[in-house]
Protein backbone atom coordinates (compact mmCIF):
# COMPACT_ATOMS: atom_id res chain seq x y z
CA UNK A 1 0.00 0.00 0.00
CA UNK A 2 1.35 3.44 -0.86
CA UNK A 3 2.15 6.02 1.80
CA UNK A 4 -0.71 8.26 0.72
CA UNK A 5 -3.24 5.42 0.67
CA UNK A 6 -2.31 4.51 4.25
CA UNK A 7 -3.86 7.79 5.40
CA UNK A 8 -7.35 6.68 4.36
CA UNK A 9 -9.96 4.23 5.63
CA UNK A 10 -10.62 1.03 3.72
CA UNK A 11 -13.80 2.46 2.12
CA UNK A 12 -11.98 5.63 1.08
CA UNK A 13 -9.09 3.62 -0.34
CA UNK A 14 -11.49 1.51 -2.38
CA UNK A 15 -13.13 4.60 -3.80
CA UNK A 16 -9.83 6.31 -4.61
CA UNK A 17 -8.50 3.22 -6.37
CA UNK A 18 -11.78 2.85 -8.27
CA UNK A 19 -11.52 6.45 -9.50
CA UNK A 20 -7.93 5.90 -10.63
CA UNK A 21 -8.87 2.60 -12.29
CA UNK A 22 -11.57 4.32 -14.31
CA UNK A 23 -8.90 6.31 -16.18
CA UNK A 24 -7.58 3.11 -17.70
CA UNK A 25 -10.84 1.45 -18.66
CA UNK A 26 -12.81 1.85 -21.89
CA UNK A 27 -15.08 4.86 -21.70
CA UNK A 28 -17.74 5.42 -24.36
CA UNK A 29 -17.58 9.18 -23.81
CA UNK A 30 -21.34 9.59 -23.61
CA UNK A 31 -21.44 11.04 -20.11
CA UNK A 32 -19.99 14.34 -18.95
CA UNK A 33 -16.73 13.80 -17.06
CA UNK A 34 -17.38 13.15 -13.37
CA UNK A 35 -16.62 16.10 -11.15
CA UNK A 36 -13.51 15.74 -9.05
CA UNK A 37 -12.41 18.46 -6.68
CA UNK A 38 -8.87 19.74 -7.21
CA UNK A 39 -7.90 18.28 -3.85
CA UNK A 40 -9.24 14.83 -4.75
CA UNK A 41 -7.58 15.01 -8.15
CA UNK A 42 -4.27 15.87 -6.50
CA UNK A 43 -4.59 12.95 -4.08
CA UNK A 44 -5.41 10.55 -6.91
CA UNK A 45 -2.44 11.85 -8.89
CA UNK A 46 -0.12 11.41 -5.92
CA UNK A 47 -1.32 7.83 -5.33
CA UNK A 48 -0.93 7.00 -8.99
CA UNK A 49 2.62 8.33 -9.04
CA UNK A 50 3.45 6.26 -5.96
CA UNK A 51 1.99 3.14 -7.55
CA UNK A 52 3.89 3.70 -10.79
CA UNK A 53 7.11 4.22 -8.84
CA UNK A 54 6.46 1.04 -6.89
CA UNK A 55 5.82 -0.89 -10.10
CA UNK A 56 8.73 0.86 -11.85
CA UNK A 57 6.48 2.01 -14.66
CA UNK A 58 8.01 4.82 -16.62
CA UNK A 59 5.66 4.90 -19.58
CA UNK A 60 2.08 3.84 -19.10
CA UNK A 61 1.46 3.91 -22.85
CA UNK A 62 2.92 0.42 -23.17
CA UNK A 63 0.12 -2.21 -23.15
CA UNK A 64 2.15 -4.42 -20.81
CA UNK A 65 2.62 -1.53 -18.37
CA UNK A 66 -1.10 -0.78 -18.43
CA UNK A 67 -1.88 -4.41 -17.75
CA UNK A 68 0.44 -4.44 -14.72
CA UNK A 69 -1.09 -1.20 -13.48
CA UNK A 70 -4.67 -2.41 -13.90
CA UNK A 71 -3.87 -5.65 -12.08
CA UNK A 72 -2.32 -3.73 -9.22
CA UNK A 73 -5.32 -1.40 -8.95
CA UNK A 74 -7.69 -4.34 -9.19
CA UNK A 75 -5.95 -6.19 -6.36
CA UNK A 76 -5.87 -2.99 -4.31
CA UNK A 77 -9.65 -2.56 -4.68
CA UNK A 78 -10.19 -6.16 -3.54
CA UNK A 79 -7.95 -5.71 -0.51
CA UNK A 80 -9.69 -2.50 0.49
CA UNK A 81 -13.19 -3.99 0.16
CA UNK A 82 -12.55 -7.45 1.52
CA UNK A 83 -9.95 -6.81 4.24
CA UNK A 84 -12.61 -6.49 6.93
CA UNK A 85 -15.19 -8.72 5.28
CA UNK A 86 -16.09 -12.20 6.45
CA UNK A 87 -15.31 -14.28 3.36
CA UNK A 88 -17.01 -17.36 4.78
CA UNK A 89 -20.18 -15.37 5.34
CA UNK A 90 -20.10 -14.04 1.77
CA UNK A 91 -19.62 -17.55 0.41
CA UNK A 92 -22.45 -18.79 2.62
CA UNK A 93 -24.86 -16.10 1.39
CA UNK A 94 -24.04 -16.74 -2.26
CA UNK A 95 -24.24 -20.48 -1.77
CA UNK A 96 -27.57 -20.34 0.03
CA UNK A 97 -29.05 -18.31 -2.81
CA UNK A 98 -27.74 -20.81 -5.35
CA UNK A 99 -25.41 -18.24 -6.89
CA UNK A 100 -22.11 -20.05 -6.62
CA UNK A 101 -20.87 -22.02 -9.60
CA UNK A 102 -21.39 -25.69 -8.95
CA UNK A 103 -17.65 -26.33 -8.64
CA UNK A 104 -17.57 -24.02 -5.60
CA UNK A 105 -20.03 -26.14 -3.64
CA UNK A 106 -18.94 -29.05 -1.49
CA UNK A 107 -21.13 -32.13 -1.76
CA UNK A 108 -21.79 -33.80 1.55
CA UNK A 109 -23.45 -37.10 2.30
CA UNK A 110 -25.01 -37.75 5.65
CA UNK A 111 -26.28 -41.17 6.60
CA UNK A 112 -27.76 -41.61 3.18
CA UNK A 113 -25.87 -44.50 1.67
CA UNK A 114 -28.86 -46.71 2.48
CA UNK A 115 -31.12 -44.26 0.67
CA UNK A 116 -28.84 -44.23 -2.40
CA UNK A 117 -28.56 -48.02 -2.44
CA UNK A 118 -32.31 -48.15 -2.97
CA UNK A 119 -31.53 -46.80 -6.43
CA UNK A 120 -28.37 -48.83 -6.88
CA UNK A 121 -26.21 -45.73 -6.57
CA UNK A 122 -23.05 -44.84 -4.70
CA UNK A 123 -21.95 -41.57 -3.16
CA UNK A 124 -19.21 -41.32 -5.78
CA UNK A 125 -21.60 -41.64 -8.71
CA UNK A 126 -23.93 -39.04 -7.20
CA UNK A 127 -21.10 -36.61 -6.46
CA UNK A 128 -19.79 -36.94 -10.01
CA UNK A 129 -23.27 -36.38 -11.42
CA UNK A 130 -23.74 -33.20 -9.37
CA UNK A 131 -20.44 -31.69 -10.49
CA UNK A 132 -21.16 -32.61 -14.10
CA UNK A 133 -24.89 -31.99 -14.08
CA UNK A 134 -26.61 -31.24 -17.39
CA UNK A 135 -29.17 -29.08 -15.61
CA UNK A 136 -29.42 -27.54 -12.17
CA UNK A 137 -32.42 -25.84 -10.62
CA UNK A 138 -32.02 -23.97 -7.34
CA UNK A 139 -35.28 -23.48 -5.48
CA UNK A 140 -36.34 -21.93 -2.22
CA UNK A 141 -38.12 -24.84 -0.65
CA UNK A 142 -36.92 -26.24 2.67
CA UNK A 143 -37.62 -29.43 4.57
CA UNK A 144 -39.76 -29.10 7.71
CA UNK A 145 -36.94 -30.39 9.93
CA UNK A 146 -34.21 -28.34 8.22
CA UNK A 147 -35.61 -24.87 7.55
CA UNK A 148 -32.13 -23.43 6.88
CA UNK A 149 -31.54 -25.65 3.87
CA UNK A 150 -32.91 -24.96 0.41
CA UNK A 151 -33.70 -27.40 -2.34
CA UNK A 152 -31.57 -27.90 -5.45
CA UNK A 153 -32.40 -30.36 -8.22
CA UNK A 154 -29.76 -31.84 -10.51
CA UNK A 155 -30.14 -33.81 -13.73
CA UNK A 156 -27.50 -35.95 -15.35
CA UNK A 157 -28.48 -37.77 -18.54
CA UNK A 158 -27.01 -41.24 -18.99
CA UNK A 159 -27.48 -42.21 -22.58
CA UNK A 160 -26.28 -45.65 -23.60
CA UNK A 161 -28.11 -48.41 -25.41
CA UNK A 162 -31.59 -46.93 -25.79
CA UNK A 163 -33.43 -49.52 -23.67
CA UNK A 164 -31.51 -48.50 -20.58
CA UNK A 165 -31.20 -44.77 -21.14
CA UNK A 166 -31.94 -42.92 -17.97
CA UNK A 167 -31.61 -39.56 -16.31
CA UNK A 168 -30.29 -39.31 -12.81
CA UNK A 169 -32.34 -36.90 -10.71
CA UNK A 170 -30.69 -35.80 -7.49
CA UNK A 171 -32.36 -33.94 -4.68
CA UNK A 172 -29.85 -31.83 -2.79
CA UNK A 173 -30.33 -29.41 0.05
CA UNK A 174 -28.19 -26.26 0.04
CA UNK A 175 -26.71 -25.03 3.27
CA UNK A 176 -24.43 -22.17 2.36
CA UNK A 177 -21.77 -23.63 0.09
CA UNK A 178 -22.61 -27.20 1.09
CA UNK A 179 -24.95 -29.45 -0.82
CA UNK A 180 -26.39 -32.28 1.21
CA UNK A 181 -27.14 -34.88 -1.40
CA UNK A 182 -29.78 -36.99 0.26
CA UNK A 183 -31.81 -38.65 -2.45
CA UNK A 184 -31.25 -39.69 -6.07
CA UNK A 185 -33.41 -41.57 -8.51
CA UNK A 186 -32.83 -43.12 -11.89
CA UNK A 187 -35.53 -42.05 -14.30
CA UNK A 188 -35.62 -44.62 -17.09
CA UNK A 189 -36.81 -43.06 -20.31
CA UNK A 190 -38.67 -46.23 -21.17
CA UNK A 191 -40.72 -46.09 -17.97
CA UNK A 192 -41.45 -42.39 -17.54
CA UNK A 193 -42.98 -40.13 -20.12
CA UNK A 194 -40.55 -37.22 -20.41
CA UNK A 195 -41.90 -35.75 -23.61
CA UNK A 196 -42.94 -32.53 -21.86
CA UNK A 197 -40.11 -32.45 -19.35
CA UNK A 198 -37.62 -29.65 -19.77
CA UNK A 199 -36.53 -28.45 -16.33
CA UNK A 200 -35.40 -30.64 -13.42
CA UNK A 201 -38.72 -29.86 -11.73
CA UNK A 202 -40.54 -31.21 -14.81
CA UNK A 203 -38.51 -34.43 -14.52
CA UNK A 204 -39.43 -34.71 -10.86
CA UNK A 205 -43.13 -34.26 -11.63
CA UNK A 206 -42.97 -36.85 -14.41
CA UNK A 207 -41.20 -39.28 -12.07
CA UNK A 208 -43.79 -38.78 -9.33
CA UNK A 209 -46.59 -39.22 -11.85
CA UNK A 210 -45.35 -42.80 -12.41
CA UNK A 211 -44.02 -43.78 -8.99
CA UNK A 212 -46.00 -41.52 -6.67
CA UNK A 213 -48.80 -42.62 -4.37
CA UNK A 214 -52.08 -40.76 -4.12
CA UNK A 215 -51.84 -38.57 -1.07
CA UNK A 216 -53.97 -36.19 0.91
CA UNK A 217 -52.58 -32.87 2.07
CA UNK A 218 -54.95 -30.42 3.69
CA UNK A 219 -57.95 -30.37 1.41
CA UNK A 220 -56.03 -31.53 -1.66
CA UNK A 221 -55.60 -34.97 -3.18
CA UNK A 222 -53.15 -36.10 -5.81
CA UNK A 223 -49.68 -37.48 -6.39
CA UNK A 224 -47.75 -34.24 -6.62
CA UNK A 225 -49.20 -31.52 -4.47
CA UNK A 226 -47.86 -27.99 -4.67
CA UNK A 227 -48.49 -24.74 -2.89
CA UNK A 228 -51.06 -25.59 -0.26
CA UNK A 229 -51.68 -24.13 3.19
CA UNK A 230 -52.36 -26.72 5.90
CA UNK A 231 -53.72 -25.56 9.27
CA UNK A 232 -51.80 -27.08 12.15
CA UNK A 233 -48.27 -28.36 11.88
CA UNK A 234 -47.89 -32.05 12.58
CA UNK A 235 -48.92 -34.96 10.41
CA UNK A 236 -50.00 -32.84 7.51
CA UNK A 237 -49.23 -35.57 5.02
CA UNK A 238 -51.34 -38.71 4.79
CA UNK A 239 -51.53 -41.43 2.18
CA UNK A 240 -54.99 -41.28 0.68
CA UNK A 241 -57.47 -43.69 2.22
CA UNK A 242 -55.47 -44.28 5.40
CA UNK A 243 -55.66 -42.61 8.74
CA UNK A 244 -51.94 -42.92 9.38
CA UNK A 245 -49.47 -40.20 8.66
CA UNK A 246 -46.82 -41.22 6.20
CA UNK A 247 -44.01 -43.39 7.52
CA UNK A 248 -41.55 -43.63 4.64
CA UNK A 249 -41.10 -42.70 1.03
CA UNK A 250 -42.56 -39.26 1.63
CA UNK A 251 -40.88 -36.03 0.71
CA UNK A 252 -42.21 -32.69 1.79
CA UNK A 253 -40.79 -29.26 1.25
CA UNK A 254 -42.03 -26.06 2.79
CA UNK A 255 -41.98 -22.68 1.16
CA UNK A 256 -38.55 -21.43 2.14
CA UNK A 257 -37.94 -20.43 5.72
CA UNK A 258 -41.40 -18.90 5.87
CA UNK A 259 -42.93 -22.37 5.55
CA UNK A 260 -43.71 -22.77 9.21
CA UNK A 261 -46.18 -20.10 10.23
CA UNK A 262 -48.19 -19.75 13.41
CA UNK A 263 -51.45 -20.99 12.08
CA UNK A 264 -50.10 -23.90 10.09
CA UNK A 265 -47.75 -24.90 7.33
CA UNK A 266 -47.14 -23.33 3.92
CA UNK A 267 -46.38 -26.47 1.96
CA UNK A 268 -44.34 -25.95 -1.21
CA UNK A 269 -44.38 -29.46 -2.60
CA UNK A 270 -45.25 -32.93 -1.31
CA UNK A 271 -45.12 -36.40 -2.81
CA UNK A 272 -44.68 -39.99 -1.73
CA UNK A 273 -42.67 -42.50 -3.70
CA UNK A 274 -43.83 -46.10 -3.96
CA UNK A 275 -40.41 -47.70 -3.68
CA UNK A 276 -41.71 -51.19 -4.39
CA UNK A 277 -42.91 -50.12 -7.83
CA UNK A 278 -39.79 -48.06 -8.49
CA UNK A 279 -37.44 -50.87 -7.55
CA UNK A 280 -39.35 -53.36 -9.72
CA UNK A 281 -38.55 -51.15 -12.69
CA UNK A 282 -34.93 -50.75 -11.64
CA UNK A 283 -34.55 -54.53 -11.56
CA UNK A 284 -36.07 -54.77 -15.03
CA UNK A 285 -33.13 -52.66 -16.19
CA UNK A 286 -30.61 -54.84 -14.41
CA UNK A 287 -29.93 -52.54 -11.46
CA UNK A 288 -29.03 -54.26 -8.22
CA UNK A 289 -30.86 -52.52 -5.43
CA UNK A 290 -31.19 -52.99 -1.72
CA UNK A 291 -34.66 -53.44 -0.29
CA UNK A 292 -36.54 -50.29 0.61
CA UNK B 1 -19.94 -12.93 -15.00
CA UNK B 2 -21.06 -9.50 -16.11
CA UNK B 3 -24.45 -10.88 -17.14
CA UNK B 4 -24.92 -12.50 -13.73
CA UNK B 5 -23.95 -9.34 -11.88
CA UNK B 6 -26.34 -7.20 -13.88
CA UNK B 7 -29.09 -9.79 -13.56
CA UNK B 8 -28.68 -10.27 -9.81
CA UNK B 9 -27.59 -6.83 -8.62
CA UNK B 10 -28.95 -4.40 -11.24
CA UNK B 11 -32.54 -5.65 -11.46
CA UNK B 12 -31.77 -7.53 -14.68
CA UNK B 13 -31.12 -4.27 -16.49
CA UNK B 14 -28.05 -4.57 -18.68
CA UNK B 15 -25.53 -1.95 -19.80
CA UNK B 16 -24.09 -3.01 -23.14
CA UNK B 17 -21.52 -1.71 -25.61
CA UNK B 18 -22.54 -3.11 -28.97
CA UNK B 19 -22.09 -3.12 -32.71
CA UNK B 20 -24.36 -3.48 -35.72
CA UNK B 21 -22.27 -6.31 -37.13
CA UNK B 22 -21.02 -9.48 -35.49
CA UNK B 23 -18.05 -10.20 -37.69
CA UNK B 24 -16.56 -7.40 -39.77
CA UNK B 25 -14.31 -9.81 -41.66
CA UNK B 26 -17.41 -11.35 -43.25
CA UNK B 27 -18.60 -8.02 -44.68
CA UNK B 28 -17.83 -6.85 -48.19
CA UNK B 29 -14.94 -4.43 -48.43
CA UNK B 30 -17.01 -1.27 -48.76
CA UNK B 31 -19.93 -2.19 -46.50
CA UNK B 32 -20.57 -0.16 -43.35
CA UNK B 33 -18.76 -1.84 -40.48
CA UNK B 34 -16.20 -3.59 -42.65
CA UNK B 35 -13.33 -1.60 -41.16
CA UNK B 36 -14.21 -2.20 -37.54
CA UNK B 37 -11.06 -2.51 -35.48
CA UNK B 38 -10.32 -5.95 -34.15
CA UNK B 39 -10.57 -4.73 -30.54
CA UNK B 40 -14.14 -3.55 -31.21
CA UNK B 41 -15.28 -6.40 -33.41
CA UNK B 42 -17.74 -8.61 -31.47
CA UNK B 43 -16.54 -11.79 -33.18
CA UNK B 44 -12.87 -11.06 -32.45
CA UNK B 45 -13.61 -10.09 -28.84
CA UNK B 46 -15.79 -13.17 -28.44
CA UNK B 47 -13.24 -15.64 -29.74
CA UNK B 48 -10.34 -14.07 -27.86
CA UNK B 49 -12.19 -14.38 -24.57
CA UNK B 50 -13.52 -17.83 -25.43
CA UNK B 51 -9.96 -19.00 -26.12
CA UNK B 52 -8.66 -17.49 -22.86
CA UNK B 53 -11.38 -19.34 -20.95
CA UNK B 54 -10.89 -22.59 -22.88
CA UNK B 55 -7.18 -22.62 -22.14
CA UNK B 56 -7.64 -21.38 -18.57
CA UNK B 57 -5.37 -18.40 -19.24
CA UNK B 58 -4.83 -16.91 -15.79
CA UNK B 59 -3.06 -13.90 -17.31
CA UNK B 60 -5.79 -13.02 -19.78
CA UNK B 61 -5.68 -9.26 -20.37
CA UNK B 62 -9.35 -9.28 -21.32
CA UNK B 63 -10.40 -10.93 -18.07
CA UNK B 64 -8.07 -8.70 -16.01
CA UNK B 65 -9.67 -5.64 -17.56
CA UNK B 66 -13.18 -6.99 -16.93
CA UNK B 67 -12.29 -7.78 -13.33
CA UNK B 68 -11.08 -4.22 -12.75
CA UNK B 69 -14.16 -2.80 -14.48
CA UNK B 70 -16.61 -4.80 -12.38
CA UNK B 71 -14.84 -3.97 -9.13
CA UNK B 72 -14.73 -0.29 -10.03
CA UNK B 73 -18.44 -0.38 -10.82
CA UNK B 74 -19.35 -2.23 -7.61
CA UNK B 75 -17.49 0.34 -5.51
CA UNK B 76 -19.12 3.15 -7.44
CA UNK B 77 -22.63 1.65 -7.15
CA UNK B 78 -22.26 1.29 -3.40
CA UNK B 79 -20.94 4.83 -3.03
CA UNK B 80 -23.99 6.03 -4.98
CA UNK B 81 -26.31 4.03 -2.71
CA UNK B 82 -27.43 1.76 -5.55
CA UNK B 83 -26.28 -1.47 -3.90
CA UNK B 84 -25.55 -2.42 -0.28
CA UNK B 85 -22.14 -3.01 1.29
CA UNK B 86 -22.91 -6.75 1.40
CA UNK B 87 -23.72 -6.73 -2.30
CA UNK B 88 -20.51 -4.88 -3.12
CA UNK B 89 -18.53 -7.46 -1.18
CA UNK B 90 -20.36 -10.31 -2.92
CA UNK B 91 -19.59 -8.88 -6.37
CA UNK B 92 -15.91 -8.45 -5.58
CA UNK B 93 -15.76 -11.91 -4.03
CA UNK B 94 -17.30 -13.47 -7.15
CA UNK B 95 -15.04 -11.51 -9.48
CA UNK B 96 -11.94 -12.65 -7.57
CA UNK B 97 -12.75 -16.18 -6.57
CA UNK B 98 -15.04 -17.76 -9.13
CA UNK B 99 -13.53 -20.14 -11.67
CA UNK B 100 -12.43 -18.92 -15.07
CA UNK B 101 -15.39 -20.68 -16.76
CA UNK B 102 -17.61 -17.97 -15.27
CA UNK B 103 -15.86 -15.50 -17.60
CA UNK B 104 -16.92 -17.30 -20.76
CA UNK B 105 -18.29 -14.87 -23.32
CA UNK B 106 -21.98 -14.62 -24.09
CA UNK B 107 -23.25 -13.18 -27.33
CA UNK B 108 -26.29 -10.93 -27.05
CA UNK B 109 -28.60 -10.79 -30.03
CA UNK B 110 -30.54 -7.52 -29.78
CA UNK B 111 -33.28 -6.76 -32.34
CA UNK B 112 -32.63 -3.19 -33.32
CA UNK B 113 -36.30 -2.28 -33.50
CA UNK B 114 -36.62 -2.72 -29.74
CA UNK B 115 -33.83 -0.32 -28.85
CA UNK B 116 -33.59 2.22 -31.68
CA UNK B 117 -34.60 5.13 -29.45
CA UNK B 118 -32.09 4.23 -26.79
CA UNK B 119 -28.97 3.71 -28.89
CA UNK B 120 -26.24 6.15 -27.92
CA UNK B 121 -23.39 6.55 -30.34
CA UNK B 122 -19.98 6.09 -28.73
CA UNK B 123 -17.89 9.22 -29.04
CA UNK B 124 -15.66 8.95 -32.09
CA UNK B 125 -12.52 9.65 -30.10
CA UNK B 126 -13.31 6.70 -27.84
CA UNK B 127 -13.93 4.26 -30.69
CA UNK B 128 -11.29 1.84 -31.80
CA UNK B 129 -12.05 2.72 -35.44
CA UNK B 130 -14.35 5.06 -37.34
CA UNK B 131 -17.06 2.42 -37.57
CA UNK B 132 -20.10 2.92 -35.37
CA UNK B 133 -20.37 1.51 -31.86
CA UNK B 134 -23.31 1.98 -29.52
CA UNK B 135 -24.18 2.01 -25.86
CA UNK B 136 -27.50 0.86 -24.47
CA UNK B 137 -27.71 1.75 -20.80
CA UNK B 138 -30.92 -0.02 -19.90
CA UNK B 139 -31.30 -3.15 -21.97
CA UNK B 140 -34.08 -5.28 -20.52
CA UNK B 141 -33.74 -9.04 -20.36
CA UNK B 142 -36.76 -9.40 -22.64
CA UNK B 143 -34.95 -7.40 -25.34
CA UNK B 144 -32.14 -9.79 -26.15
CA UNK B 145 -31.35 -13.42 -26.70
CA UNK B 146 -28.20 -15.01 -25.37
CA UNK B 147 -26.21 -17.17 -27.74
CA UNK B 148 -23.31 -19.41 -26.82
CA UNK B 149 -22.06 -20.71 -30.19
Amino acid sequence: MTETLKQFTADERALLLARITRRYLPNPGIDPPSETSPDDAAVQERILEEIKAHLRITSEEEPEAQKVLINYLSEGMSRAVLENADLKAIEHRLGQRGELPISSYKVKFGDVSKELKKSGLTTNSVRTAIYNADQIQHLHYSEPEQPDRDLSLFLKHQISSGQDNYTLLIIGMREGSLIHADVAWRIYHLEVNLSNAHSPMDYLEAFVEVYGLEIEVGDQYGKFIKDVFVPGRADFLRVKGTEKPLASGGYSFLKGTEGLVRRGVEVGMVFVIDYSKYQRDLRKHGVKVSKS
Amino acid sequence: MKFRIQRDYRNDVHYVWCSEHFDSTKLSAYAPGSRTARSADPAAVYWELAEDVRTGDLHSAKIASQRATLKELAIDWEAAGEITKDEKEEIIYMVDYEPIQEWRPLLYLIPRILVTDRLELVSIKERASREKEYIIRDLQRSEFEIIEP
